[in-house]
């Protein structure tokens, strides 16, 4: 018997203005490549990083809303590697000292610990170009050449890290469905999965249960291997890159094998783990203060301040609304995904309409929802309860309805007969056991009455 | 003696009374260029054409009134200090042929006050050297005797303002760069207050210590220059939001000044037992000098204390950690993948990275890319590069203290006078301890101010240095104005100026 032992990294774009280090603009989705750039992202010589303090604030703030401690003291590091993408030969970010640690995330039942929230600036990307092998000898050779577009090079990102406390693929993608819905709850990033704003990294390995002692399971300690599987750009590819990798390692402890620390790729095409080193070949990043940026110290004001800003989050909202409004666990979940549907939710009940229905309303209707402002549609909800039937796409539909069905009279009346508009009226009329709005109707159908 | 000859002060009274023209003046450096450049290379790129065109503008502007600073004085620029349009290579072939697309903040700076950039002055490839002879495009000579290095790294831009080839020059101090070769060629040398002038385009050499200033032939001059280029600056975040004053140079004598002679960096010459300080190696000719310099100080009436900065003696051993560490971080993004050197000969981009820098760097930048990449490796960072911060604090710590009891300290710049070509380049070790004297002030991040004090039996120049506290530049040229006012040391020439 083996338990999954899973912990996930999750990096986060954040929504600022401008780049992390320099005055580029942020926002470079479907933009020209190499449009957003300047002498500080593109790691000229002599250029200098000036950090972004919006983006520090709004780190703070996810690690306030995963109730981590806050840092008080903190400072840049130097992740030294060599990669194409990465025009300094390092990266800033944080290791000794990251902004927030030690949080805490509840999921359903169980509390997942965050080890670590930090700041750091992202690569540039790299577009392989591939092309045709020049003679039949090379063609199985790889061919090509990479491009890199610089664009999205200091683009602040946050990056959170979880303890290994996930014991499932289902669990590890509920996490980071919750994580993507914090970060949009606190407005910090747009945490668009297919825009690469949000990315996820886990790990993955197994831990033998004893069952000798029958009172309680007890484990041995955590395994002294880990597997790392690296960019996975969708919810669809955690789950799957976790639930073959549990497969995998099972077989090889299964047939009595060793597993040792890797990093694995995913292969989106076959669904599969492929290995990418293991840790003999482990880099050494070299860290050290980050000698261009002075430490940065931050005041219990500042703090204090951020944490009037957070909002109610979505699994807050989500125990408040089964809790004090007394609805079911599916309705809270619908209403706490999103922060337009819970406000929108929040300020139909401030009018005297009662949770259930109004949750019901949203749930099942949401085409009302996109059409009328919460006070709108407690007044059109009211008019349906009174039995009238006034609303106009309702009505159209069944009044063209009518008129597809009753072709002799919509000619005659087309012909000139202008009285048969009575029939077609009282056609309506019963359809709806006499509850639409008749001057309504009785417009609808003329402006719909036409060659 | 030509107006190339002129400090920056005489020349902006000469241009000011309508002497002669920017143009001339110019005119005049070119032609020295001309005449002595063959002998000493200071030069990577003269930039005649522009500078000339600049000149005319600067005399155009003179004539309807306008008063820029430096407006129309020639200067030349470390080559480690980006200039928009000109190439900058730092001395180094993997940076040859790179243009870059914007000015560092000093050099826009000096530009904004009317000053005519004449070309790019050579050094120690990224600044990593003590002699000068570490230039991927040849060593520069001394001018006082081709024979002998000019001191390094700002190799050409000491050799230039001495021969008469700018009028001043901008240089970098890391560990000493900017005072010891102003100490070799009888100029005056600042290394600023960290944080004091922007390091915003300066190619980093190690960011932590890295202290751009200026090169002089007077402390006049001096001050002019660093009026303009020091100050705040919102692309640097490391630079200080502290304004310089006004620096009035009115002082002529000492009365009421508190001096520090420091055990550890100049022993007193009596002592019979040896002391830690005798790994210094002090030159007897440099002995004499200094002390002919101190008493000059007395006889401007300031007081001379003795002092103990216990903890300096570790400096050239701390910094040695601290500077490659850094180097070899800042050196990581000449990779071949977006300057015009890269060697594109192998097989994917690791050969491209292994092909480019290990053909493109010289062999100091290697050494101390293997230093600096050990220092950090997991397991080693605690034992080298956290001690050797930790010996930086208690440094910084020690002139706090003497500061207290002393207004100043004083101490030669380097401890023997200029040397000859090859004699220390092959043993590193050697040339590191050039720098004994002065990596201190860089670790401390206090302001230092090399001055000419005089001549070694060979006719070779000799300087000393005055440490101050943080952000006590003021006081430094104050009292080395005063200095100055009695000594004719800075005026003395080469005879290759001389001669032309």
């Amino acid at each position: 018997m083996y338990i999954p032992i899973i912990g996930l990294e999750i990096h986060v774009q954040l929504k600022t203005s401008t780049k992390m280090f320099c005055g580029c603009d942020a926002h470079i989705w479907g933009e020209p490549p190499n449009s957003h750039v300047c002498p500080v992202c593109l790691g000229l010589p002599g250029a200098l990083p000036v950090i972004n303090k919006k983006a520090v604030s709004q780190v703070i703030k996810m690690g306030l809303a995963l109730n981590c401690k806050i840092n008080q003291k903190t400072f840049f590091e130097r992740k030294n590697y060599f990669y194409p993408d990465l025009p300094k030969g390092y990266q800033i970010s944080q290791h000794r000292q990251p902004l927030c640690v030690n949080g805490l995330l509840p999921i359903g039942d169980k509390k997942i610990s965050i080890w670590d929230v930090h700041l750091e600036e992202d690569t540039a990307k790299s577009i392989h170009i591939k092309t045709e092998a020049s003679n039949q000898k090379q063609a199985t050779k790889k061919e090509g050449y990479t491009l890199i577009d610089f664009n999205k090079s200091g683009v602040p990102l946050m990056e959170i890290v979880s303890a290994p406390d996930i014991r499932s693929a289902e669990e590890a993608v509920e996490y980071c469905k919750l994580i993507r819905q914090i970060v949009r709850f606190l407005e910090i990033s747009d945490a668009d999965i297919e825009k690469g704003q949000m990315r996820f990294e886990v790990n993955v390995s197994l831990q033998k249960l004893k069952t000798k002692n029958k009172k309680s399971k007890t484990k041995e300690k955590l395994p002294d291997y880990r597997v790392e599987i690296k960019n996975l750009n969708s919810f669809r590819f955690v789950q799957k890159a976790i639930e073959y990798e549990i497969k995998r390692q099972k077989e090889v402890l299964k047939k009595g094998g060793k597993l040792t620390w890797e990093t694995r790729g995913f292969d989106e095409k076959r669904e599969i783990t492929v290995s990418q080193r293991e840790k003999e070949q482990a880099k050494d990043y070299r860290y050290f203060p980050e000698p261009d940026l002075p430490p940065i110290e931050i005041s219990n004001e500042e703090i204090n301040q951020l944490k009037k800003e957070i909002p109610e989050l979505p699994h807050q909202a989500y125990n408040r609304l089964i809790q004090t409004m007394g609805l079911n666990k599916v309705q809270a979940k619908i209403l706490s995904r999103e922060k337009s549907v819970l406000s929108y939710f929040d300020r139909l009940i401030q009018t005297d309409l009662e949770p259930k229905k109004a949750a019901n309303t949203i749930i099942n209707h949401p085409e009302l929802i996109s059409r009328f402002s919460p006070y709108k549609l407690v007044e059109y909800l009211k008019r349906e309860q009174s039995g009238q039937i006034t609303d106009e796409v309702e009505l159209e539909k069944l009044v063209k309805k009518i008129i597809a069905e009753n072709p002799k009279p919509v000619r005659d009346y087309l012909a000139g007969k202008t009285e048969v508009l009575h029939f077609l009226l009282g056609q309506v009329m019963k359809e709806t056991k006499g509850k639409a709005d008749a001057k309504i109707a009785r417009t609808l159908l003329k402006t719909n009455l036409v060659h | 003696m030509e107006i190339c000859d002129l400090t920056l002060t005489e020349a902006l009274n000469g241009l000011d009374k309508k002497e002669f023209s920017s143009q001339e003046l110019v005119q005049s450096c070119l032609q020295r260029i001309d005449q002595v450049e063959d002998q000493l290379n200071s030069f990577i790129t003269v930039t005649a054409e522009l500078a000339l065109k600049q000149a005319r503008k600067a005399d155009r502007l003179r004539s309807q009134g306008e008063k820029m600073a430096l407006l129309g004085i020639p200067v030349g620029i470390k080559d480690i200090f980006c200039t928009k349009g000109i190439e900058t290579t730092a001395g180094s072939n993997i940076l040859k042929g790179y243009i870059p697309p914007y000015d560092a903040t000093v050099v826009d700076r000096l530009k904004k006050a009317g000053a005519v950039i004449i070309g790019k002055l050579n050094l120690d490839a990224f600044a990593h050297g003590s002699s000068g002879e570490n230039s991927d495009f040849g060593a520069t000579r001394n001018p006082w005797n081709l024979e002998y290095v000019p001191g390094g790294s700002s190799s050409g831009s000491v050799a230039a303002v001495s021969a008469g080839e700018c009028l001043f020059s901008l240089g970098t101090d890391t560990g000493g760069s900017i005072r010891l070769p102003a100490s070799f060629c009888n100029l005056v040398g600042l290394k600023t207050t960290y944080g004091r002038v922007s390091r915003y385009g300066v190619i980093a050499m190690a960011s932590s210590l890295d202290c751009p200033g200026p090169l002089t032939k007077t402390v006049e001059d001096m001050a002019k220059v660093l009026k303009i280029i020091a100050g705040p600056d919102h692309l640097d975040s490391t630079s200080l939001l502290d304004k310089l004053g006004q620096i009035r140079l009115n002082k002529t004598d000492l009365k009421g000044l508190k001096i520090g002679v420091a055990e550890e960096l100049y022993p007193s010459q009596d002592q019979e037992e040896k002391t830690d300080a005798d790994n210094i190696g002090l030159n007897e000719d440099v002995c004499l000098i200094v002390d002919a310099a101190i008493n000059q100080l007395k006889k401007l009436g300031a007081e001379i204390k003795r002092i103990s900065l216990p903890h300096t003696k570790f400096a050239v051993a701390a910094y040695y950690v601290l500077v490659p560490s850094e180097i070899s971080s800042n050196l990581a993004r000449y990779d071949g993948i977006r300057f015009p050197y890269s060697n594109r000969s192998g097989k994917n981009f690791w050969d491209i990275y292994t092909d480019t820098r290990g053909h493109g760097f010289g062999r100091e930048a290697k050494r101390r890319i293997m230093i600096g990449t050990y220092t950090l490796s997991s397991g080693y960072y605690d034992a080298y590069y956290e001690k050797a911060q930790r010996i930086r604090t208690l440094i910084k710590r020690d002139f706090e203290k003497a500061f207290k009891k002393v207004h100043l300290i004083v101490a030669p710049t380097s401890p023997t006078p200029p040397f000859k070509f090859g004699e220390r380049i092959s043993d590193p070790l050697k040339m590191y301890l050039s720098d004994i004297l002065t990596v201190s002030a860089n670790l401390a991040g206090i302001p230092s101010l090399s001055l000419p004090a005089g001549f070694d039996r060979r006719g070779l120049p000799v300087g000393i240095q005055l440490m101050g506290p943080h952000l006590g530049e003021e006081l430094l040229l104050q009292v080395g104005y005063a200095y100055q006012q009695t000594t004719n040391w800075h005026k003395q020439k080469p005879d290759l100026a001389v001669n032309g």
